[in-house]
Formats: structure tokens, sequence, C-alpha cells
């Protein structure tokens, strides 16, 4: 399967006609979650209406690190097989991973001040763990830009991204490990979810919307990033004739 | 029509409003480098053709 994707001739095949799919798809799925979180779930029986917020919070988090996890398994593929388009991937994966580390850090500082009288505290592990993940998200476009060759720059973001790894289990298992005013998992645990299921449905058709989203975006951006190359090559073949 | 919340309006706004300038924002930008990058490729292509 790897190797039928690793074609960049095949891979802007297929993602050329999964582009349209993947973004419409996306867009009905995120606008059903949404109507859901407006104007069908009813207020939460403590935290009111606030809790509403928890649809584009919840996916946030878990794109966040979902797609860190991407860029550290893309880059380890490039780091062993040396694959461009594993590193096109991992390049692609930065900028919405930040995003939605981004939106994850806001929305849950607007949160917190209504359901915990506070917008951040700085001893609770979870919090600090995904402002963590954030900078490092910087951190990779920074020094992939701050590079003067391209492999030079998929050398350093790849140790990077694979060392900061690390971060995304920290992140998952804070609540558990650590004090935090966050709750523990209510939704990926060995048991099943707590979460009631007028809540639990159009959260996961929401994350799945937001997966299908960023999926459609490193398509895109690969799509941007193979387009490149492509011109460089000629540029460089116009160049030396 | 607005939907009517019975408190705390004012944080679902701001958190879904600045979501949306995110991910509007990023979807923008995504969408016009990769327009960019094949309008630049098709002119060079044109111009290799020709040459």
């Amino acid at each position: 399967m790897i190797q039928v994707f690793a074609n960049p001739h095949r891979f802007m095949a297929f993602s050329k006609a999964a582009q349209p799919w993947l973004y419409g798809l996306a867009g009905l799925m995120i606008a059903y979650s949404l109507w859901q979180a407006f104007y069908v779930v009813a207020p939460e029986l403590y935290q009111g209406d606030s809790a509403r917020i928890l649809f584009i919070h919840v996916p946030a988090a878990w794109l966040a690190m979902a797609t860190y996890a991407g860029m550290a398994v893309a880059s380890f593929v490039w780091f062993i097989w040396r694959h461009e388009l594993a590193d096109t991937a991992a390049k692609a994966l930065a900028p919405i991973g930040a995003a939605y580390t981004a939106i994850c850090l806001y929305t849950g500082a607007i949160w917190g001040k209504p359901t915990w009288g506070t917008w951040w505290q700085w001893d609770d592990a979870r919090m600090v763990s995904v402002l963590v993940l954030f900078f490092m998200y910087l951190g990779y476009m920074a020094i992939r830009a701050a590079m003067d060759t391209r492999q030079k720059a998929a050398r350093a973001g790849a140790i990077i991204a694979m060392v900061g790894a690390i971060n995304v289990p920290i992140i998952k298992f804070s609540v558990d490990i650590w004090a935090s005013l966050h709750q523990p998992a209510s939704v990926v645990r060995l048991d099943g979810p707590t979460m009631d299921p007028s809540y639990l449905y159009p959260l996961l058709i929401g994350a799945l919307g937001h997966t299908l989203l960023m999926t459609a975006l490193v398509f895109t951006g690969m799509r941007t990033d193979v387009m490149t190359r492509r011109a460089d090559a000629l540029l460089l073949r116009q160049a030396t004739t | 029509m607005l939907p009517e919340f019975q408190d705390h309006a004012p944080y679902i706004y701001a958190a879904y409003g600045l979501a949306a300038l995110t991910l509007g924002g990023l979807l923008s930008v995504v969408l016009l480098r990769a327009r960019c990058a094949k309008a630049r490729l098709e002119r060079l292509q044109r111009q290799a053709e020709e040459a």
C-alpha cells in the first residue's frame, strides 16, 4: 500500500481525485456537528451552555496530537528510507498541526474561564504539555526555514519531529498521572466512553470531519510541494541548457 | 437565526469565531499557495515546450 502511494505520479493522480470528496465530506460532517452543538444538544448539567465548546476543543486536541504523530511517522520513514514524499508529508502536516494546537489552546482557555474560573494554570500538566506541543510545531517550521538546502531541512526537521513525539503520550496520559483541572479521559477509554450519546455521536462525527479536512489540507500541501519541486527542476534544466 | 443560550454565550461565540478564523485562514493560505505553485509550473512547462 505504502509502495503504491509512494510514487509521486500515482500520488498526484490519487490526491487530485480524492481532494474534492475529502473537502466536501469534511464540510458536511463539520456542519452537522456545529448544528448539533448550537441548536440540538441540551446544556450540560454542571457547566451549562459552555460545554458546547467541547465540539471544537476536543477534535482540535485530538488532531493536534494525531498530526504530530503523523509527522513523526513520516519523518521516521524519510529518515530510514529517504523517501522524498515522506518528507513532503511531514512538511505539509506541520502548519496544520500548529493551527489545530492553537485552536485547542485558546478554545481551552475560553472554556476554562467560566468552568474553572481561570484562563490558564501553569501547574496543569495537560495545558503546559499542549503548549510545548505548539512550540514544537513552531520550532519544526522555523528550523526547516532556516536551513539552506532541502536535505538539511529534512534531516533537522525529522530529528525534531521524532524526538518531540515523546510529548504525545505525555499529553494523553498527563491527566491520569498528574493532578489536573482536566477530567480523566471520557471517550478513548479501555472500558468504553462514559459520555452521553447525545454529546458523543456529534462529537465523533465532527472529529471525523476535521480529520478529513486535515487529510485534504495535507494532500493540497503535498501537491504544492511536488509541483514546486517540478518547477524548480524545470528552471534548473532551463538554466543549464 | 442565532441560537439562544442560557449562559456563557460570549465564550461560545468567541471560541467558535476564533476557530473559524484560524481554519479559514489556514484553508486560504494552503489553497492560494497551491494555486500559485500550479500556475508557476504550468508557465515553466509552456516555456520549456516553446524553447
